[in-house]
C-alpha cells in the first residue's frame, strides 16, 4: 500500500516539475522580448528631431491587458521610468514592462479588495495616488506580486462639483492635477477645469486650472471636450489631455495655454482613459476593452 | 475501505479510541493537502480564499496587438475552463473528506438513540450541492437571495427528533458554503472544531442539570427489580441505562414485567406455557430468522415469538418465548444457535424463570 501510495506522489512531483513545453515556450518568449526591445529602440532611433509636436506616425506597439485588467484606466510612470496602471471598477495596480511587452505584477488594494469607480493614477516619489470619479484619493504604496497593501482615503470632496476622470503629478508645483471629465456648476460652462491639489499631508491651497473648450476642439469636428486622462511630459514640464469621448489628444502649458489638439485613430482607441510620457520620447494611451481587448498603445513623441 | 480502515489502524497503532482516529483522519487529510499545495500551486487559491481570476499569474507575456503572430506566454497557464474544471471538482472532493469524518460522530454519538440514514447522507452530499451553487452565483448580488434559498430549500419530510440534528445540517451548509468561495481553510477548521467539540460535548454528558436527578437514579432501580438474586438475568450495563430515556426505561420495564409474567407463572400456581425469554439481536432479521427459528423447534418443547423490534441504524431485537425440554439445557439451546446462526447473531440472551433458574445452578 505505501509503494502504490509513494509511487503516486513521485509521479505527480515529475509530472509537475519536468514540462518541457514549458521550458520551450521560456526560450522563445526570451528570444522574442529581446527582439522586441531592440524594436522599440530602433522605432524611438528613428525619429527625427525636427518637426511638428505630438505623435509621430504609426503606433510601434500595443500591448494587450489580460482579462482582469480589461477596465484598464488610468496610467502613470515613476521616478525611474517603471510604469503602472490601475483598474476602473477594482482596486487593482499593475506594473507594466512597455519596452518588452511583460506584466511585471499585479497587487491588490486592500486585504478585500477596495471596489471603487478609479479614474487616475498618480505616483509621487514612491507614493501612489488613486483617485475615483468623486474626489477621493486612495494613498498606498508600491506592492510585491499579488499583494493586498494597505490604503489610506483622503477626500478632495471635489465630487460635487467635478466628475474626476484623470491624475498626474506636478512636482514644480508639488501638487497632483485632478482633470474633470464634467465639471459642474454653472462658473464652469464652456470650460475644461483642472485641479491642482496639494499632496496629501502638504502645505498650500488648491487652485484652478480653466482653459476654454473652444481652444480644446479648434480644427475638430468636435464641439466638446470631455478629458479622461491627463499627464505632465517630464521634459518640458507641458500637459498633455485625452478624451475618450471625442478621441482627441492635446497638449498645453501648465498655464492652460493649448498648444496643439490632435485626433487619435479611432479604430486603435476605442475608450482612452490612461496617458503617460516618457523622457526618451514614447506616449503610452491606456485604452478600456471596448470592441477590442484594453491595451497600452505606444507612440513616438515628440515635445 | 480495507485500505482506508489499514492505514488508519497503522497510524493509530490499532487503537479503538475514536478521538484517536479522528486525529490521525485529519492529521492525513492536512498531510495529504500539504504535499498538493506544494506540487501544485494553484491549489493554494483553494485555502487561501482569493478567487482564480482575481489576479493575473505573472510575469506574463503580452500579446502585441501589433503583430499577427501570437507568442505562447513563458508561464504556460492552462486554459480557464480547465482552471475552473480542477477548482470545481477539487472544492467538491475537499467537502466530500471534510464531512466524512462528521458523518462518522453523528453516526456514533447517535448510536444509542438512533439515528436516520437519511439524515447521515445528507449531511455528505448536501455541501456538495451548496458548495457548487455558491461557485456559479458567486460575485453576484444573487448570492444573497441564494443564500436564503439554500436554507429554506433544506426541508425535511419528517420532523428532526433532535434539535441538534439541524446543528449539523447547518454545519453542512456552513463547509459548503466556505468551499464555494474556495476557503477550504475554514472549512477544514469549522469541520474539525465541530467535532471535537461534539465528541468533548457527548462524553462530558454537557448541560446536563446537576440538580435534576441522573437517569441512573430515575430508572435504575425497576431495572434492578428484574433481575434476580443469582444475578441470571443480567441488567444491562450502565452506559446502556444512562443512555436510555425515561420513557424508553419504562416501556422496557413494562416489557420485562409482562413476559415475567409469562414465565414465571401465575400465582394460583398453574404451570406456565415458557420458562423462559430468549432475546436475541440481528441485523438481518429476514436471514437470521429462519434459522433461529429452526433452532427453537429441534431444541426447546415449544416457542412463540413475542415481538419483533425492527430498528434502523442498530441492531433489530427478536423476543421469542421458549419452553426449554427438561432434557436440554440453556448452554445446549445457546451453542445450537451460535453453530447454526453465529454469523448473522450479534448477540443472544436467554432468561430463564425462577424454577428452572435454581434447577440448573443445582446442576452445576
Amino acid at each position: 500500500m505505501i509503494g502504490w501510495f509513494g509511487s503516486l506522489v513521485v509521479a505527480l512531483a515529475l509530472t509537475t516539475a519536468c514540462n518541457p513545453e514549458k521550458d520551450l515556450a521560456r526560450a522563445r518568449a526570451e528570444g522574442e522580448l529581446a527582439e522586441r526591445k531592440s524594436r522599440l529602440a530602433a522605432a524611438l532611433a528613428a525619429v527625427p528631431d525636427s518637426g511638428p509636436p505630438g505623435i509621430v506616425g504609426a503606433p510601434i506597439a500595443r500591448w494587450e491587458m489580460p482579462g482582469d485588467l480589461a477596465e484598464l484606466s488610468g496610467l502613470a510612470l515613476t521616478g525611474e521610468g517603471r510604469l503602472f496602471g490601475h483598474g476602473d471598477e477594482v482596486g487593482h495596480l499593475a506594473e507594466i514592462d512597455y519596452r518588452r511587452g511583460v506584466l511585471v505584477k499585479e497587487f491588490g488594494l486592500g486585504s478585500q479588495t477596495a471596489a471603487a469607480d478609479f479614474e487616475g493614477l498618480a505616483i509621487a516619489d514612491g507614493r501612489f495616488f488613486v483617485i475615483t470619479s468623486k474626489g477621493k484619493i486612495y494613498e498606498t504604496r508600491e506592492g510585491q506580486a499579488r499583494e493586498r497593501v494597505r490604503y489610506v482615503i483622503h477626500d478632495t470632496r471635489l465630487g460635487k462639483e467635478c466628475e474626476v476622470e484623470g491624475l498626474a503629478y506636478d512636482p514644480t508645483i508639488p501638487a497632483l492635477l485632478v482633470a474633470c471629465k464634467n465639471a459642474r456648476g454653472k462658473e464652469f460652462e464652456g470650460q475644461v477645469v483642472i485641479y491642482r491639489w496639494p499632496l496629501p499631508g502638504a502645505e498650500g491651497m488648491p487652485s484652478l486650472l480653466r482653459i476654454p473648450v473652444d481652444s480644446l476642439v479648434r480644427g475638430t469636428e468636435y464641439k466638446t471636450f470631455h478629458p479622461s486622462g491627463i499627464e505632465r511630459h517630464p521634459g518640458t514640464g507641458n500637459y498633455v489631455v485625452i478624451a475618450a469621448e471625442e478621441r482627441l489628444i492635446a497638449e498645453l502649458t501648465p498655464e492652460g495655454v493649448v498648444r496643439w489638439v490632435r485626433p487619435l485613430p479611432k479604430e486603435s482607441h476605442g475608450q482612452p482613459e490612461g496617458v503617460a510620457l516618457t523622457k526618451d520620447g514614447i506616449l503610452l494611451i491606456g485604452d478600456e476593452a471596448r470592441q477590442r481587448e484594453a491595451a497600452v498603445t505606444l507612440y513616438r513623441y515628440r515635445p | 475501505m480495507r485500505v482506508f480502515s489499514t492505514v488508519m489502524d497503522l497510524a493509530t497503532v490499532h487503537s479503538e479510541s475514536p478521538i484517536r482516529r479522528l486525529v490521525a483522519y485529519y492529521v492525513i487529510l492536512i498531510g495529504l493537502a500539504s504535499v498538493l499545495l506544494y506540487f501544485v500551486p494553484v491549489f493554494d487559491l483553494l485555502f487561501s480564499g482569493e478567487r482564480l481570476e482575481e489576479l493575473t499569474s505573472t510575469p506574463s507575456l503580452l500579446e502585441d496587438g501589433m503583430t499577427s503572430e501570437q507568442l505562447v506566454p513563458p508561464n504556460v497557464e492552462l486554459p480557464d475552463r480547465v482552471n475552473l474544471a480542477i477548482i470545481t471538482a477539487s472544492v467538491m472532493i475537499g467537502t466530500v473528506l471534510l464531512m466524512l469524518p462528521v458523518t462518522w460522530v453523528y453516526m456514533s454519538t447517535r448510536r444509542t438513540r438512533g439515528f436516520s440514514q437519511s439524515i447521515v447522507q445528507t449531511l455528505l452530499i448536501l455541501p456538495i450541492v451548496v458548495s457548487g451553487i455558491v461557485l456559479i452565483v458567486r460575485n453576484s448580488l444573487a448570492l444573497a437571495f441564494s443564500l436564503a434559498g439554500i436554507v429554506a430549500g433544506v426541508r425535511f419530510r419528517n420532523a428532526l427528533k433532535d434539535p441538534r440534528d439541524a446543528v449539523y445540517i447547518f454545519l453542512a451548509i456552513g463547509v459548503g458554503l466556505a468551499a464555494g468561495v474556495q476557503a477550504l481553510t475554514v472549512a477544514l477548521l469549522l469541520s474539525l472544531v465541530f467535532n471535537f467539540v461534539t465528541l468533548i460535548v457527548w462524553r462530558s454528558d454537557f448541560g446536563r442539570n446537576l440538580l435534576a436527578p441522573t437517569p441512573a437514579a430515575q430508572w435504575s432501580e425497576p431495572l434492578t427489580v428484574l433481575a434476580d438474586s443469582n444475578g441470571v438475568a443480567r441488567v444491562p450495563d450502565r452506559d446502556l441505562m444512562l443512555a436510555l430515556s425515561p420513557g424508553t426505561a419504562t416501556a422496557l420495564a413494562d416489557r420485562f414485567a409482562r413476559l415475567r409474567q409469562l414465565v414465571a407463572g401465575s400465582e394460583g400456581g398453574r404451570k406456565p406455557r415458557y420458562n423462559g425469554v430468549l432475546w436475541i439481536t440481528t441485523e438481518q432479521v429476514p436471514e437470521a430468522q429462519p434459522r433461529i427459528e429452526r433452532v427453537l423447534s429441534a431444541n426447546t418443547k415449544r416457542w412463540q415469538l413475542d415481538e419483533l423490534v425492527q430498528n434502523e441504524g442498530k441492531p433489530s431485537e427478536l423476543y421469542y418465548l421458549v419452553r426449554i425440554r427438561k432434557s436440554s439445557s440453556t448452554d445446549d439451546l445457546l451453542t445450537a444457535l451460535r453453530a447454526e446462526a453465529g454469523d448473522q447473531v450479534i448477540s443472544a440472551e436467554l432468561q430463564l424463570n425462577e424454577a428452572l433458574a435454581a434447577r440448573e445452578a443445582s446442576a452445576t
